[in-house]
């Protein structure tokens, strides 16, 4: 388990490149508070690879100041559809990533 | 099956259109030049709009520049119908926010095959 | 509605692209350089060989594939379209048709044909083949899109699919590029992807995924050797591109709204019954005080009325459809002539009933055929007449109200009366040396077994004659006329109505019987009293608005032995130019009827053009009104030449 004191952010309905605007700004404020970055995707309805871009960049800035960073929860069918057609999941070690509850 | 805008200054290149991809089942509506485009585009939601760039009224590319800024069209596929493979139109066009293009003449074929391509997520 | 029967959507397909291919060939052979109909031929037969080995037409694909080859040469300018090759293309088209429809032909024909084509080509090149399949290669493509791509609505993930469509691929996302949160436009895109493929096809086939992408991604694309790629694990399932091609063509069989006719037909059916089941009603209704069942039933009569005006709207086609057909005829009796037949058309807009249509293909086909070949004179006697080496063969179409008039020209010869004189004497048809008027004699060109042909010939006497093109049209409520030219051609006229099946029409008494006049040829209605009957005895005259129109008491021509009706009424009905009116007794009402042809037994009888059954389960002629027109002319002049 992850610290209790983290509460997940959670990435609801569109992540699209619609819409990731609104959830990149909320992202930056959950970031600056959260000692450590949790993903829950479970209420992604549709996503595209926009969202997986900025999970991306919010993985590689939590390395850079040490945060742990996970992804809560199981992968939502649309979400998955884009990693494995993107090629996210071939290194063992980006499916753990994304993969790992 | 999916909504997909035809715009352009002339009534045969929009009948074309729509016979091509109204064979494919896509439900196709028209607009005569860019502004009755963007209209339209503002009312109905389009999964596709493919466009000629020289129109009366407002052009193209005034138009695709316009729809980009209204956040229900970012993402959308936009092509346009150029006449020559002329990559400084090509360029401008995409710069204005493109996807890709339809070099006129064009036939049926060629159409749906862009046209799949471009509506595929 | 929707047919989904691919094999069948396919063999609709074949035909339409079959027709395009023929059209195009004979337009050829007028403009043999004309790079536009070259093209159309060879994407017609590029599309039928790609639907065909779809569906499972193999030999059609293959046979299209070969002949799509040899075009493919005319196209690059290497063979030049002849007479000879179009000729053998169109030959080998016909083998497609029987192809498509799946009939048995003999595989020896196809290879026959294939000889013909390629003797039909110039320099003799070798047969054509399938193109050997490349051997399978390796490359690595890697490739970053442009920051705006995924505002402007490339699609990267649909990109590595098409990649995956060429053949096993390994997918590696680049997201080294990807900025930190705090600097990320999120809209933008930092991604690419390296990605190993292995395919057969050539480089342009992957340069052609990224067509909309090429010249503001980064993309590479590169050879590698074979040994390098094989330690990889091929990661994603093998999919040959066809797999790929499949869900877009399925798609569009999917919605394609094509009706197979049989299924029209039956609609149309279920039409006119709920058109009588509607008369029924109206009737029933009209006893009643009911105001609801009078306003319902108001309701189903315009909704039967609107539903019956469309269907009648489905049904109607352009009758460039049948008019196409005929260009093939022409290229071939010209060619069994050997006359030169210019060939003009007009009207192809016109629109029919979609039966009529069918149904008038033989006799036109019989007319064209008459006109080549009885018409038309050859180069020499037309010289020697003064005309132009080519015959001319105009077929025409055009609405005259609610008729279609279609007409088969020709400037050759014209009918020679007194040949025609001659044969009716021989066999019979007439009594030597009897007087007879020149429209009569043209008349007994229609007389069962009638032939004028002195020979017979292929292309006519082929038992079918003008008595069944007369029947034909007859049967189809419409009429044939003849306008002879001696020496400068003749026209033949047919004129048909609109749409069969059903009709508008006006209900009327006649001593006890019920008759329906078309609505459509109704002009008004006048009340004819017991004075002005009286007055008008032995001139059957009325002034209407100045003009004398003549008419017809039914009730006499009907012998039905009655006392007039205090109130007789005149139905003034015209052809366009004349007018006649019709008194009758009674006028019953608006009455949609559908219409039964009269048996055999009864077709004899000019005055009527049909019969129809009413609501109450009553039976009731339809008058025809342009015999009955006719006849009020006869009337006139008779009286006019009295004085």
């Amino acid at each position: 388990m992850h610290s209790e004191t983290t509460t997940a952010f959670r990435l609801c309905g569109e992540q699209t490149v619609r819409t990731i605007a609104d959830t990149h700004s909320a992202l930056l404020e959950y970031y600056a508070a959260a000692p450590n970055v949790v993903f829950d995707p479970t209420a992604i309805t549709e996503a595209d690879l926009s969202v997986v871009q900025l999970v991306e960049s919010a993985r590689q800035t939590a390395a850079r100041d040490g945060k742990k960073i996970c992804i809560a929860g199981p992968l939502p069918v649309s979400l998955r559809d884009v990693l494995v057609r993107g090629g996210f999941l071939n290194s063992p070690e980006d499916a753990l990533f994304w993969a790992t509850p | 099956m999916s909504a997909i805008l035809i715009v352009d200054d002339s009534a045969s290149i929009r009948q074309a259109v729509k016979i091509a991809l109204g064979g494919l089942g896509h439900n196709v509506s028209e607009a005569a030049n860019g502004a009755e485009g963007a209209t339209k585009a503002d009312v109905a939601r389009f999964d596709l709009i493919i466009t000629d760039l020289n129109m009366p009224v407002m052009d193209g590319l005034t138009m695709i520049r316009k729809l980009r800024t209204n956040a229900a069209y970012t993402g959308v596929p936009i092509l346009f119908l150029t006449t020559e493979s002329d990559p400084g139109i090509k360029s401008q066009a995409k710069a204005a926010g493109a996807t890709g293009w339809i070099t006129k003449p064009f036939d049926a074929d060629q159409l749906s095959r862009i046209v799949i391509k471009v509506l595929a997520k | 509605m929707t047919d989904n029967d691919p094999a069948q959507v396919f063999r609709v397909e074949a035909q339409e692209l079959l027709d395009q291919i023929e059209q195009a060939l004979l337009d050829l052979e007028k403009s043999p350089g004309d790079a536009d109909l070259i093209a159309q031929v060879f994407r017609a037969m590029h599309t039928l060989k790609g639907s065909g080995a779809m569906f499972g037409f193999d030999a059609l694909a293959g046979f299209a594939h070969a002949c799509e080859t040899a075009f493919d040469r005319v196209r690059k300018g290497l063979v030049k379209a002849t007479p000879k090759l179009i000729a053998s293309v169109l030959a080998a088209e016909d083998h497609l048709r029987a192809l498509a429809e799946g009939k048995n032909v003999p595989e020896d024909e196809g290879a026959a044909l294939l000889a013909s084509i390629e003797a039909a080509m110039a320099a003799g090149s070798p047969a054509p083949t399938a193109p050997e399949p490349e051997p399978e290669k390796s490359w690595r493509i890697r490739f970053s899109l442009a920051r705006d791509a995924l505002v402007n609505g490339t699609r990267p993930l649909a990109l590595l699919d098409e990649l995956r469509a060429l053949g096993p691929c390994e997918i590696a996302p680049l997201t080294g590029d990807i900025p930190n949160l705090e600097t990320l436009q999120p809209t933008d895109c930092h991604l690419g992807w390296d990605i190993h493929l292995k395919t057969r096809h050539p480089r342009a086939a992957i340069e052609e995924v990224f067509i909309f992408v090429g010249d503001d991604a980064a993309l590479t694309i590169e050879l590698v050797p074979l040994a390098s790629a094989a330690g990889h694990v091929v990661s994603e399932a093998a999919s040959p591109v066809a797999a790929n091609d499949k869900p877009a063509a399925a798609q569009a069989i999917g919605y394609t709204v094509r009706v197979p006719a049989e299924r029209l037909d039956e609609l149309m059916n279920r039409v006119g019954e709920l058109v009588i089941a509607q008369s029924r009603l109206k009737q029933v209704v009209a006893f009643s005080n009911d105001a609801n069942l009078h306003s319902v039933a108001e309701e189903i009569e315009r909704l039967a009325s609107e539903l019956r005006d469309s269907m009648m709207n489905v049904r109607m086609v352009p009758i460039s459809q049948l008019f196409g057909r005929f260009r093939r005829l022409i290229h071939d009796l010209a060619r069994d002539t050997g006359k030169t037949i210019d060939f003009r058309t007009s009207g192809e807009t016109t629109e029919l009933d979609k039966n009529v249509i069918e149904r008038l293909a033989d006799p036109l086909i019989h007319l064209i055929r008459n006109s080549a070949d009885h018409g038309l004179e050859t180069a020499e006697e037309r010289r020697a007449a003064g005309k132009p080496d080519a015959g001319r063969i105009t077929l025409s179409a055009r609405q005259a109200g609610t008729e279609v008039v279609i007409s088969v020209s020709d400037d050759g010869r014209g009918v020679d009366l007194n040949r025609v004189r001659a044969k009716a004497e021989r066999s019979g048809l007439l009594a030597p040396g009897a007087p007879t008027s020149d429209a009569e004699i043209l008349q007994l060109l229609f007389a069962p077994g009638f032939s004028t042909a002195e020979k017979v010939t292929n292309l006519s006497g082929r038992g079918v004659g003008m008595d069944v093109v007369k029947r034909t049209v007859e049967s189809l409520r419409g009429t044939i006329d003849i306008a002879n030219r001696p020496g400068s051609g003749a026209e033949v006229a047919l004129r048909l109505p609109l749409t069969l099946a059903i009709i508008d029409g006006l209900l009327v008494r006649i001593g006890q019987g019920r008759y329906v006049i078309p609505l459509a040829s109704v002009e008004e209605c006048v009340e004819l009293t017991t004075d002005q009957d009286q007055r008008s005895r032995g001139r059957s005259f009325l002034t209407l608005r100045g003009q004398l129109v003549p008419f017809i008491r039914l009730r006499e021509l009907f012998a039905t032995g009655t006392v007039p009706d205090k109130y007789q009424k005149i139905v003034v009905v015209s052809t366009g130019s004349e007018r006649v009116g019709l008194v009758v007794d009674q006028i019953l009402g608006d009455h949609q009827t559908v219409i039964k042809p009269l048996s055999s037994f009864h077709a004899g009888i000019g005055t009527f053009s049909g019969a129809t059954i009413l609501g109450d389960g009553g039976v009731a002629l339809i008058l025809d009104v342009p015999h009955l027109v006719a006849a009020g002319q006869q009337q006139e002049d008779r009286l006019r030449a009295a004085g």
